[in-house]
């Protein structure tokens, strides 16, 4: 996914110290960058969320909205009839870089669409799709994810997954009522408004469930977590594992050729996976709670304005 | 809908405000760390995030189109969670491309192209939320992305529109004003320090007569909204000439 | 926008922060230099910075921008492209800058005859991605010209390469140092600093065919860990605004110490050694 071109010297520098434990920012094989979290900047949208992953503010950047929208059921749809669905999409914008000016970043859209869809649209999201039925086989919600590429400093997945999850969890839904109401031959038929007062909004159900995705670049011999830059152009193969709080595996990617990839390294990769993961996710909690006491207008940051995430 | 609920007999319009009062700006430049220069600018609840790249070595270099003036480039993607209804547009959607146009047309006056010679700029402009006078936001933010790069500007460009409502020339339309079909809209762009304009477009139809009190008072909202950018120019440059004197 | 008489004073001239279109003076016995324009008699700032008065030039320097490059400068490059007898160098510039086969050190003597197998062996010099330490030679409309003849590095080696704001570059003499801390630095005016193993000066003039190499030599745990350590500190002074320079970065490094190396690029303590550095280059100025 890099498409920066180091020499074979800086190439060499990086695998071997890798190798030796030593990556170039001090960083443990598993150990991440700092992240930067906040929500609700697109009011008009049902959630939203801006998550940065990088050292002191330069970092992979991304933007996600979510809109609820209410679709009629129709039996080509694809979706359950007593469901609900999730719909992602990401777009890189061309401030990212400069290839994925016009329709250059297309292919890259795709893949990390596809990525997303696989972790969040069915039951592995462990959000309960059935609860955003609206009337079986009549209406449901569908819940658009748009995501938003701005910046790629390394290791994009993982940065994605973690934005989604907070742009889901601060996802606001407006209640519905459903009535059954005689039509002109008497039958009972189910009828639905959707309440209109913003005091009046549900959470998604199940978002506590949601997974975390953990990847694995492998460098020569050794595999990173969170790669830097240039770390990802040395990286030949990765892997990424979707983890749920549960522990539970929900997903699983694997890029490029990976060497000696015997299942005994599957296994120490599930393991990391999981260490990582339960860390992620308390690391995660505390960045959401943050993001959640702070309103707009707060900047208890420093007022250095390009070094760190401004709030917007 | 109706004129009269654009317009209350009290002379309130439909967010509250009054016909020649600007919606609430705020804006912020040096938001985005890998760009040259960037901004973040809010009117009302219409909201545009812009990154500015150069100048630099352009992407395609031939030696045939080598020309004397930097090249600009625009780039306009609007979010599909920027509309009330969710909508994705293409890459070569005919509106978003003729914003775009707009855009770069406007620049092209006001950057210093020849000093920077054999090379490109780059503005890309991302929508993030849509409640009216989307043009005149993306230039108000595309103005205070640029100067945060360093690019040599004779001036800002600064964007206002405004209509006519109930025979009222009403400034800065939100998203409800635009969308009656019988409001007439009108988006101008002048270069303050000679009030020079640098962008025009109209939509539907205005009475000859009216055009003049239309344009003045887009214009006065022009000048308001160049304080508004002029000052977060000053703040951050006071904020980074601070922090480098030592 | 009218020009203000006020401003006619040489003590109010400078220093003054102005935007784009703001006017500095109407005295028709200054001349405008960079970041300005004339309209009208009136000399008009074209950028956001502050107005800087060199005798009868007044300019404005902007507090950002890309590097522009003046001859003379030593820069840090990455080759993006390898032609017929030249390379195209991006050096964090407006344009890439150029690197002719003519302007290099070839192995055998400086003045060897330049024949047609060498123009065939570009790459065996160098190639996409390698790093380079060269200095401006002129600065045209293509872009800039640069030479490494009179330097005795060639491909850079045995680190890594951090970028920095270019105003944090001040010009010096001297670009190179090597470090009391076992660590070397390339200090680009661009803004590329490349961070090394210390290598003596006397190794590298001891064999001339290494300066093209792409090997790297055999680095300890230890140089390791400070080549980290210094990489990190030079980012967190970049992102904090702090000058870059060979007695910063030592500020940084010492104070650094009882942190461990991957913490250095926390918010948290990033901002306070870059606090403790600046209140010990005030001191010692």
């Amino acid at each position: 996914m890099a498409s920066l071109t180091l020499s074979p010297a800086e190439h060499d520098f990086i695998t071997r110290g890798v190798e030796s434990g030593f990556r170039s920012d001090g960083r443990g094989s598993l150990d991440r960058r700092e992240v930067t979290l906040r929500i609700g900047m697109i009011s008009q949208a049902n959630g939203s969320a801006r998550c940065r992953v990088g050292n002191l503010g330069v970092g992979t950047d991304i933007l996600v909205g979510i809109k609820a929208e209410v679709n009629p059921w129709s039996p080509s749809d694809g979706v359950p009839e007593n469901s609900g669905t999730i719909v992602c999409n990401v777009d890189c914008s061309p401030s990212a870089a400069q290839e994925f000016e016009g329709r250059g970043g297309e292919e890259l859209n795709v893949e990390l669409t596809q990525l997303l869809d696989r972790i969040f649209n069915g039951p592995q999201s462990g959000i309960d799709l059935e609860k955003l039925c609206i009337i079986p086989k009549q209406a449901y919600w569908i819940l658009h994810v748009d995501v938003l590429v701005l910046d790629v400093k390394g290791g994009i997945v993982d940065a994605l997954v973690w934005a989604t999850r907070a742009a889901l969890m601060s996802t606001r839904l407006p209640r519905v009522v459903v009535e059954s109401i005689p039509d002109e031959n008497g039958v009972m038929q189910a009828e639905f408004d959707v309440v209109d007062d913003p005091e009046d909004m549900t959470e998604l159900v199940g978002v506590e469930n949601m997974p975390i995705a953990v990847t694995f670049f492998q460098i020569g011999r050794r595999f990173v977590v969170d790669p830097s830059e240039q770390e990802e152009a040395v990286s030949q193969a990765r892997m990424t594992v979707a983890v749920s709080p549960g522990m539970d595996i929900c997903a699983m990617q694997k890029g490029g050729v990976l060497r000696g990839f015997s299942p005994a390294l599957l296994a120490e990769i599930m393991q990391s996976a999981q260490t990582v993961a339960s860390e992620e996710f308390e690391r995660f909690k505390n960045l959401y709670s943050e993001a959640r006491s702070q309103t707009l207008d707060q900047m208890d940051e420093p007022s250095t304005g390009s070094t760190f995430l401004v709030p917007f | 809908m109706s004129r009269q609920e654009l317009l209350s007999p009290e002379g309130l319009r439909v967010d509250g405000r009054r016909p020649n009062e600007l919606r609430r700006i705020s804006c912020r430049a040096s938001v985005l760390s890998s760009a040259d220069g960037s901004s973040y600018y809010e009117q009302g609840n219409t909201k545009v995030l812009v990154a500015v790249y150069g100048p630099r070595e352009p992407r395609q270099r031939n030696p045939a189109l080598a020309t004397e003036q930097a090249q600009i480039n625009v780039e306009f993607n609007v979010a599909p969670f920027s509309t009330s209804e969710r909508r994705r547009r293409s890459k070569g959607d005919k509106r978003l491309l003729e914003v775009a146009a707009f855009v770069r047309q406007t620049f092209e006056g006001a950057v210093q192209r020849s000093v920077y010679q054999r090379s490109q700029i780059d503005i890309y402009i991302h929508l993030l939320q849509n409640d009216g006078g989307t043009l005149e936001a993306c230039v108000n933010a595309a103005t205070l992305a640029l100067v945060d790069a360093g690019i040599s500007m004779v001036d800002y460009v600064c964007a206002c529109t405004a209509g006519f409502v109930e025979e009222t020339p009403v400034l800065d339309l939100c998203g409800v004003e635009e969308a009656a079909v019988e409001t007439p809209d009108l988006t101008v762009a002048i270069m303050p320090r000679n009030g020079s304009i640098a962008l025009l477009q109209m939509e539907s139809r205005l009475h000859v007569s009216k055009l003049d009190d239309v344009m003045d008072l887009a214009i006065e909202g022009c000048k308001h909204i160049h304080t508004k950018l002029d000052n977060a120019v000053l703040a951050a440059a006071n904020d980074l000439a601070e922090k480098l004197s030592h | 926008m009218q020009a203000d008489n006020d401003f006619a004073t040489d003590a109010e001239l400078s220093s003054r922060i102005v935007t784009p279109g703001s006017a500095i003076t109407s005295d028709p016995m200054y001349m405008r230099g960079h970041g300005t324009f004339t309209e009208n008699d009136t000399i008009y700032s074209s950028v956001s910075g502050v107005v800087e008065r060199i005798n009868k030039l007044v300019s404005v320097r902007s507090l950002k921008q890309r590097y522009s490059g003046e001859v003379g400068d030593i820069v840090v490059g990455r080759i993006t492209e390898v032609g017929s007898k030249r390379w195209r160098v991006d050096v964090n510039s407006r344009q890439d800058g150029v690197l002719m086969l003519s302007s290099i050190n070839l192995p055998g003597g400086i003045l060897r005859r330049k024949s047609e197998s060498d123009e065939l062996q570009m790459r065996t010099f160098f190639a996409e991605g390698d790093l380079v330490f060269a200095e401006v030679q002129l600065n045209t409309p293509a872009g800039l010209s640069l030479h490494t003849r009179s330097i005795q590095y060639g491909k850079l080696r045995n680190g890594q390469l951090v970028t920095v704001f270019p105003q944090l570059v001040p010009r010096s003499r001297n670009h190179f140092h090597s470090l009391p801390c076992g660590v070397d630095v390339v200090i680009g005016v661009n803004g590329y600093i490349w961070v090394s193993k210390q290598v003596p000066a006397s190794k590298v003039e001891e064999n001339a065919e290494l300066i093209y190499s792409d090997k790297n030599d055999s680095i300890s745990d230890h140089e390791r860990e400070a080549i980290a350590r210094v990489a990190n500190c030079i980012s967190l002074l970049n992102r904090l605004y702090v000058k870059i320079t060979d007695a910063s970065i030592m500020y940084a490094y010492e104070e650094s110490l009882h942190h461990l190396v991957k913490d250095l690029l926390t918010k948290r303590v990033a901002v306070d050694l870059a606090h403790s550095v600046k209140s010990r280059l005030a001191q010692q100025s």
